[in-house]
């Protein structure tokens, strides 16, 4: 596809291959060069991705490089989606943000800071925005039980007729 | 000293007489998150200046109820009724949504006449969407007659939907593969009469608010949104269409039956609370137009796709023979696998672009499903765009984004 020989073209460190889904194209990108190909989408005549779509994260629990962000961007133009790829480390858990790229990504990363516990270095205001600020636990990450843990297991049961 | 309506006289203060100075502070009001126009549970941190909002910080998540984990532990099929909870003045659309998700990473193709049925009643979703944003709308900024009027027509629109799939609101008629059952003559005879008498409905909404002073002083340049900050903001729907921004999903990157309808897409030109009004009336005027066509052209055939891993086989031959009701309960119990892989799917929504993003990791269950809730990314520009504004004015700006929290939150 048109976008992907161009992004591999202008950033050969940064890419790290792709894969065309339904005709749409789905690009992995290097962590370090993320904030370069987001910019590089939105100002680039030709890609002009101005409209960020989403920003999310799925956690591959098992994975060497467990978590895998996504940024879905969309031209307004040329009328196309396009589809980045980065992954970190759960140890290094971080990827910049791209909030001063499109404002619109500041609540999406905030969304996902609160549900993966990934850090957007350089948000302006990186708080959880679904759970309460003193919640402990990142509850969309594989290894959180679905019932959630802490106060539930305290619970002092009944002994029950018979027993 | 005369009554000036000044709070000194004026005429009494020489020049070298200095001015007695009122005290001003920033004070921080909170609004909500019971609040009676906010939709639902919001709570609002302002930070005003008199009356003058300086700052608003939307505190989202009353609502939050984990949809998104959730539906990581069902099966495909068992997510469908979960869509039904975010949005649920138009269930319909995010239920189509979702099961197109779905298709398009398993690449099911679905029979024609079941794409016309989704087509219509997504668009009936959306003249019943519209109606409930016009009457709620229009009863937070104080014009409370609306109200009845469009609850009068939106109920025909459930009792249709009652008619067709049993629930009024969580309705949860689309299937992987088709929709669950076939539209009859009361239906159709229904939506004719209704359609019959619209167009004068929505003449009768205009009298009452389209040159209303108090309607037009109330919404014309209030919540103001440039064309290039809707789309960096990620606006979508009437929200962003009111910017002028000819984005239209339905257009854009069309899917069901829509690029053999004659629909327009129709625009607003600055941005304010005024045009997103205007836009969704003309939109439902649209809607209704896709209607009339949808009944006179719909095709006969089947309604629900023939692979038996997404059909349930007939209760008569369940009944009768013991595959069938193998098959039956693999159906029901175990859903079907999806092929490794994942995609994202936007549908246009009366609210905007509500898209899916699914993961299959090549089991029956969703590995992961993001949902991307137009009105999560609206209260995202909530602080830009009421900045300036009066507190009261507050309530029109969630109110022309069109918010629905169980959305919102999930």
């Amino acid at each position: 596809m048109e976008i992907v020989d161009k992004l591999r073209e202008r950033f050969p460190d940064h890419y790290m291959g792709h894969k065309v889904f339904r005709d749409e194209p789905y690009v992995g990108v290097r962590k370090d060069g993320l904030r370069d190909v987001c910019r590089w989408l939105k100002e680039t005549p030709g890609m002009e991705f101005d409209y960020p779509v989403e920003v999310t994260a799925v956690d591959y629990l098992g994975d060497a490089e467990r978590f895998e962000v996504i940024h879905v961007l969309w031209s307004m133009r040329h009328r196309r989606r396009v589809i980045l790829k980065t992954r970190v480390t759960e140890a290094d858990c971080a990827v910049d943000t791209v909030t001063d790229i499109w404002r619109g990504a500041n609540f999406m990363e905030r969304e996902t800071y609160d549900m993966y516990g990934i850090t957007f270095t350089g948000h302006p205001d990186l708080r959880r925005i679904m759970m309460t600020d003193d919640f402990d636990g990142w509850p969309l990450r594989k290894d959180y039980p679905v019932e959630g843990h802490g106060w539930r297991e305290n619970y002092d049961f009944l002994p029950q007729v018979g027993d | 000293m005369q009554a000036t309506g000044y709070l000194w006289d004026p005429e009494s203060v020489t020049e070298d007489e200095e001015l007695p100075l009122l005290r001003t502070e920033k004070l921080m009001l909170n609004m909500g998150p019971q609040h009676p126009a906010t939709h639902g549970v919001l709570q609002v941190i302002l930070e005003l200046e008199g009356e003058k909002i300086l700052k608003a910080t939307p505190h989202l998540g009353y609502l939050h109820r984990g949809t998104e984990k959730i539906a990581e532990q069902g099966t495909y099929t068992q997510v469908i009724p979960l869509t039904d909870r975010l949005d649920y003045i138009c269930a319909m659309a995010n239920n189509w949504s979702y099961v197109r998700a779905v298709e398009k990473l398993m690449g099911v193709q679905v029979p024609e006449r079941a794409e016309w049925l989704r087509t219509l009643v997504a668009e009936l979703a959306r003249i019943s969407g519209h109606l409930f944003w016009l009457g709620t709308q229009a009863l937070d900024i104080g014009a409370m007659t609306v109200f009845f009027y469009t609850f009068r027509e939106r109920e025909v629109i459930l009792d249709v939907f009652e008619r067709l799939c049993g629930a009024r609101l969580t309705n949860s008629y689309m299937r992987i593969g088709g929709v669950e059952r076939d539209i009859d003559d009361w239906c159709v005879d229904k939506l004719r009469e209704f359609l019959s008498t619209f167009q004068g409905r929505i003449e009768e909404y205009d009298t009452l608010l389209k040159e209303n002073r108090i309607w037009l002083r109330r919404t014309k340049n209030i919540a103001l949104i440039t064309a290039e900050d809707a789309i960096e903001y990620g606006l979508s729907g009437p929200s962003l269409r009111g910017s002028g921004v000819n984005h239209d999903l339905r257009k854009a990157d069309p899917y069901g039956v829509y690029e053999q309808l004659d629909f327009e897409v129709p625009l607003g030109s600055h941005g304010d609370t005024y045009d997103r009004y205007y836009i969704r009336v003309r939109e439902m005027e649209q809607s209704a137009g896709m209607v009339r066509q949808i009944l006179d052209r719909m095709p006969e055939g089947p309604f629900m796709s023939e692979d038996p891993k997404l059909r349930r086989p007939d209760k008569v031959l369940v009944n009768a023979s013991m595959e069938a009701m193998i098959q039956h309960f693999k159906v029901v119990c175990h859903g079907f696998d999806v092929e490794k892989g994942e995609v994202y799917c936007g549908t246009e929504c009366p609210k905007g672009e509500l898209g899916y993003y699914l993961v299959s990791d090549g089991t029956g269950r969703p590995y992961r499903l993001k949902i991307r809730a137009p009105s999560f990314i609206h209260m995202g520009a909530l602080d830009h765009m009421s900045r300036g504004y009066m507190i009261a004015d507050l309530v029109t700006v969630f109110g022309t984004y069109d918010v629905v929290m169980g959305e919102c939150d999930r």
